[in-house]
């Protein structure tokens, strides 16, 4: 094999690589990866400050098309049991029956009913919230932060993140709602899935 | 804020309500010479009550342990008022179990579908029938009382074992069951001090199911789905039980008293001795986070009682070594976690 021939064939690999890496993927289910995606919450406090806490344990799967994007799904599944507030007692407060009421309650689920895109990898997600047994319809603005394969495997990976407010006391958590605890809470979810 | 959210929801609307409630009844009964159930609804409507003004009208159909509850306790009250229409101060021990095991199948509902198997189930169900129904055959007798009228130490005692237990159960993680317990609690009151006024015992035999029923659920809740612990709910179910003590001695009066301190003690020393936690506005009371010393250093500090470090002191001039010996044998032993 000439030097020229070498460059081209080694020319002509790169580009099919880069060509396959950079290519959009095709219609697939992807399953969350829990250990880097994050569930966090933000809640007011004696409407003062912004409090921060985190779920550790999020479960779902994605059906994402990105030819056809309305015919895309997703299903995320919250342990209400791995709320994390950095602190012992208050998490014990937070899974008690004053507020998620883990061990009745052991998920917060949400699962779409459909998805609009909005452009820019934009996308308008409704769905079913279910939380406290109490099951709501919610719509939230969902992004596509990226997509590309592992390289550390042959796994395809997606990302997305919505933000969102529920009224907790719609759900039945009512406790220390008002001016010591807002009724509002902010929802940041940040999925990253896989696909083999 | 503290009269809006605790004292309104929590003491005066149950204490109002109770007290329509057992007037209610009362004149009812009067007109028609018939007992009165008077304590039964006094009591369902002080638990509904702080129930409604704490959380709102329970779903229906429920979802929710303590928004079934909130139907049991109404249907037993109902089912009392009824007998006590007929003229029946007590009611079959039959019906007694019937509401003690839909209390249990009601409440744990979602540990028998989601956590136990067949087995398990049966096993804690059983059990739990077992003791709830006797709870239930201490409150009988207690309200019984064999129509001797409760002295003023009879009664608070059993004020203070039912308002214990509503202490017991604001430590354990769950101020909301603990705040029903309380609105119980001041059902309760209201009951005993009309009696007191009226001469009279206010209770009847049959009432002792709708008190079973309200603080046998919660007791339930709070174990299983918030932090009550097995030796601090067994505690309290003991204090119950040594109500049904023959009343003619003091010592067996008070006698309900002593596991109840314990359960409440433990579960404040518990609470106090807890490092570095400063969840919630406690900084007065607990250690600092700074100074936690270790096990072998608390020991020795809870049998020195001039060694106490300035910062660690609750009250000037306190001592609690059971502080120490809690702290102790909980770092000794993980599984004695249930402290």
């Amino acid at each position: 094999m000439t030097p020229s021939v070498r460059l081209a064939k080694s020319a002509l690999l790169g580009i099919t690589a880069a060509l396959l890496i950079a290519l959009p993927a095709a219609a697939a289910t992807y399953s969350v990866d829990g250990t880097h995606s994050s569930a966090i919450f933000r809640i007011k406090h004696f409407g003062s400050s912004n409090f921060y806490g985190v779920f550790r344990e999020v479960l779902g799967t994605i059906h994402y098309d990105p030819a056809k994007p309305d015919a895309s799904s997703i299903e995320v599944t919250i342990k209400a049991e791995s709320v994390d507030t950095r602190n012992q007692r208050r998490d014990g407060h937070a899974k008690s029956p004053d507020f998620l009421n883990a061990a009745q309650f052991p998920n917060i689920t949400f699962k779409s009913t459909s998805v609009k895109p909005l452009g820019d990898d934009r996308f308008e997600v409704t769905g079913a919230l279910t939380l406290l047994g109490v099951t709501k319809t919610i719509t939230a603005t969902a992004e596509k932060v990226g997509e590309g394969k592992s390289p550390q495997s042959d796994t395809q990976l997606v990302g997305f993140e919505a933000r969102f407010v529920v009224d907790r006391t719609d759900f039945g958590m009512g406790f220390m709602a008002g001016p010591m605890l807002g009724k509002e809470v902010t929802l940041i979810i940040s999925l990253e899935a896989g696909s083999h | 804020m503290l009269f809006r959210t605790l004292i309104l929801p929590g003491v005066l609307l149950p204490a109002l309500f109770a007290a329509l409630a057992y007037g209610f009844s009362t004149s009812l009964a009067r007109r028609s010479r018939a007992t009165s159930g008077a304590g039964a609804l006094a009591l369902a409507a002080a638990f509904l009550t702080t129930f409604v003004a704490l959380t709102g009208w329970p779903r229906w159909p429920p979802v929710e342990a303590t928004q079934r509850l909130f139907f049991v306790v109404a249907l037993a009250a109902l089912i009392v008022w009824g007998f006590a229409l007929r003229g029946r101060a007590r009611l079959p021990w039959l019906l007694h179990a019937g509401l003690v095991a839909l209390v249990l199948g009601l409440v744990l509902e979602s540990q028998i579908e989601n956590r136990w198997s067949v087995l398990q189930s049966i096993g804690w169900l059983v059990a739990l029938l077992v003791l709830a129904m006797v709870v239930d055959w201490a409150l009988v007798i207690s309200f019984r009382g064999d129509g001797i009228r409760d002295g003023l130490l009879g009664i608070l005692v059993r004020l203070a074992v039912v308002g214990g237990s509503a202490g017991v159960l604001g430590l354990s993680q769950s101020a909301r069951l603990a705040q029903i317990a309380g609105g119980l609690a001041c059902g309760m009151t209201v009951v005993e001090i009309a009696g007191w006024f009226e001469r009279r015992r206010p209770w009847q035999p049959a009432d002792a199911a709708v008190l079973n029923s309200a603080l046998v659920g919660l007791l339930l809740a709070g174990y299983f789905y918030a932090g009550l612990t097995p030796l601090t709910a067994g505690l309290v179910l003991l204090a119950f039980l040594l109500l049904a003590l023959p009343q003619e001695r003091w010592w067996a009066r008070l006698a309900p008293l002593l596991p109840l301190a314990l359960a409440l003690g433990i579960v404040v020393a518990a609470f106090l001795t807890e490092e570095d936690d400063p969840y919630g506005d406690y900084s007065a009371l607990t250690l600092p986070a700074a100074r936690a010393p270790s096990a072998e250093a608390r020991w020795q500090r809870a049998w020195s009682p001039g060694s106490l470090p300035e910062g660690a002191r609750l009250r000037e001039g306190t001592r609690l070594p059971v502080v120490g010996v809690v702290s102790c044998v909980r770092e000794a032993s993980p599984s004695l976690q249930c402290i």
